[in-house]
């Protein structure tokens, strides 16, 4: 370590060298603006640090009431509900319950469902879920909404997700190859250009002015009142009210592949 | 060395370790100096604790009541210490859920923070809840290019504040990131961003000519750098004259050491960011001949946490 410690030294030194003659060269424009050499080294201090005990009393009952409420077990997962592209289990988790709810919440028929992987934070590992392990995953109030999509503009969409490797997604599949969407379903059937389909996502993702999937701002909004987060909540303790651990299966909903 | 080897070989030192860069002219380096010292912090991410003993890379890192023992510290040494934050002090833990952002805030006071910024994620759950939780912020907070209208925010913010340390003045303002595809409409309603530059530099000259500042800093949110085009602490630093520290945040970069640029009008504005959560804190002294800036020596401290009793409580909760 030590070793390293000087060897970084003497190449800092180096370089700081080579920085001294450039600074002094550009000196000449306004030297009073400017500093001169320097050096660089590394130390290491071996004592450590202890609690501030007055920040400590200050933390402690809001500490003790978090815990209190972010420990509790809310329910199992059956295996370990990873995120990833094109398709993963935490992806299909999620995109499921938001179908799920949204058509228990939303007085018109919703076909799809639509969350970005990046909201997503962290992954649930296999055994006891706690509420605090929800929060993690999904730290943000954002709020599920229902817009209303045509045919043409679902298409335009799946071949978005197809373009980015895939998100989590419910209610269609997509077969992205290449550079092309060679297969696209909702419910199992061929899109209609012209009708209209009822999809759930977030308000994030749907607000106005954002790059990444600007379609889905381009009509009004539905607010279904409820979290992305609380119907986490929710699913997982209704799943463990029933005597049920949460399992996902991959079933091919999300396909990306290069030309062959 | 990276932060992830940094870290690792902080670790395996078992201690908590230092790395200061030193600017300085040898000629100086004997003669008496004033040593005036900032210390940084950015996207603290309401990280209130440490990092949980979950075996993540960073297990039993940061926590505010360790950084207000290290504060304490400091400001013991050198009672000529400002205590400053780039914004981003909100979410990321169940605190900031279920408790709106009211302990950050007061966490903050309590270690002495001077003066703080917005960062994009302050905004998460709109302007009226923020506006509530800086009640709870005993110190100041700048922004100079967001128009805060009519809204809760603007009579709390302001777009610079100056500091007397010692002999001299310091003079702080800050800058913020665009809203776009990072906070949603309503999050922001009424609260409208401007390109920070051209009124960053009339606040700069402000503060370096009408107020004779003699050290001016940017608390900026606006990140790093990029390789799109962007505004950015690097870009910030070639385009405004007269900046002589950017305290950085948003993009999370553990820097090594410092950087330094000269700007267009060929002022030297140096630029440090300190990672995020809390895990470092960035201390640089400024030493000043007479009343001249003539160099600046810059460190940062990792938080580590080898408290049993902090550990058992943190391991608990994961």
């Amino acid at each position: 370590m030590t070793g390293i410690l000087h060897y970084r030294r003497l190449i800092g030194g180096i370089l700081l060298g080579m920085l001294f003659l450039s600074c002094a060269s550009m000196k000449t424009l306004q030297p009073e603006h400017q500093l001169e050499s320097y050096e660089s080294r590394n130390i290491s201090v071996d004592s450590s640090l202890n609690r501030d005990p007055v920040m400590n009393a200050l933390i402690e009952p809001y500490r003790e009431d978090m815990e209190a409420q972010m420990n509790v077990v809310i329910g199992y997962a059956a295996m370990d509900l990873i995120k990833g592209k094109p398709e993963a289990p935490l992806n299909n988790f999620v995109a499921d319950l938001m179908l799920q709810k949204a058509r228990e919440e939303h007085d018109k028929p919703v076909a799809v469902a639509l969350t970005n992987l990046g909201g997503l934070r962290v992954e649930i590992p296999e055994g006891p879920i706690t509420r605090g392990k929800i929060y993690e995953v999904m730290p943000f109030e954002n709020e599920l909404v229902v817009i209303e999509l045509t045919g043409v503009q679902l298409i335009t969409l799946a071949k978005e997700i197809g373009e980015i490797g895939g998100e989590a997604i419910a209610g269609m599949k997509i077969e992205y190859v290449g550079d092309r969407l060679s297969k696209f379903a909702v419910q199992g059937k061929i899109v209609e250009g012209d009708s209209l389909y009822g999809l759930v996502t977030t308000d994030y993702l749907s607000s106005p002015g954002r790059n990444r999937f600007s379609i889905l701002s381009s009509g009004p909004r539905t607010f279904l009142g409820i979290t992305l987060r609380d119907a986490i909540l929710q699913k997982i303790e209704k799943l463990h009210a029933d005597g049920e651990k949460v399992s996902v299966e991959i079933d091919g909903r999300m396909i990306v592949r290069e030309k062959p | 060395m990276n932060r992830r080897d940094f870290i690792r070989n902080a670790l395996i030192a078992g201690t908590a370790l230092q790395f200061p860069h030193i600017w300085i002219k040898n000629s100086r380096a004997d003669q008496k100096l004033f040593k005036l010292c900032i210390l940084q912090t950015n996207d603290t991410h309401s990280r209130i604790d440490p990092f949980p003993m979950d075996g993540g890379r960073n297990q039993g890192l940061g926590g505010i009541a360790r950084r207000a023992s290290l504060v304490n510290r400091i400001r013991n040494q050198n009672p000529n210490t400002l205590l400053l934050d780039a914004g981003d002090v909100l979410q990321g833990t169940p605190y900031f859920n279920l408790f709106k952002g009211k302990l950050e805030y007061q966490t903050m006071t309590a270690c002495g923070y001077d003066v703080s910024t917005l960062g994009n994620h302050e905004f998460d759950n709109g302007v009226d809840s923020l506006a509530n939780a800086l009640q709870y912020a005993r110190f100041d907070i700048v922004n100079c290019n967001y128009e805060f209208g009519n809204t809760a925010l603007r009579p709390i913010v302001k777009r610079f504040v100056t500091r007397q340390v010692g002999p001299f003045r310091v003079g702080i303002t800050g800058v913020g990131i665009s809203f776009e595809d990072l906070v949603s409409p309503k999050n922001h309603k009424g609260v409208t961003y401007e390109k920070p530059y051209h009124i960053l530099q009339s606040v700069v000259n402000y503060l370096r000519k009408d107020l004779s500042c003699q050290l001016v800093i940017v608390l900026s949110h606006l990140g790093y750098r990029y390789d799109e085009d962007r505004p950015s602490d690097v870009e910030m630093a070639g385009e405004v004259n007269g900046i002589d520290w950017i305290i950085g945040g948003h993009t999370h970069t553990f820097m090594d050491a410092p950087d330094t640029i000269i700007s267009k009008g060929g002022h030297q504005t140096g630029i440090l960011q300190v990672g995020w959560a809390g895990i470092l804190l960035g201390k640089t002294d400024f030493l000043f001949d007479n009343k001249k800036l003539v160099a600046f020596k810059s460190e940062s401290t990792l938080i580590d946490d080898t408290d049993t009793g902090q550990l058992a409580a943190a391991e608990q909760f994961s």
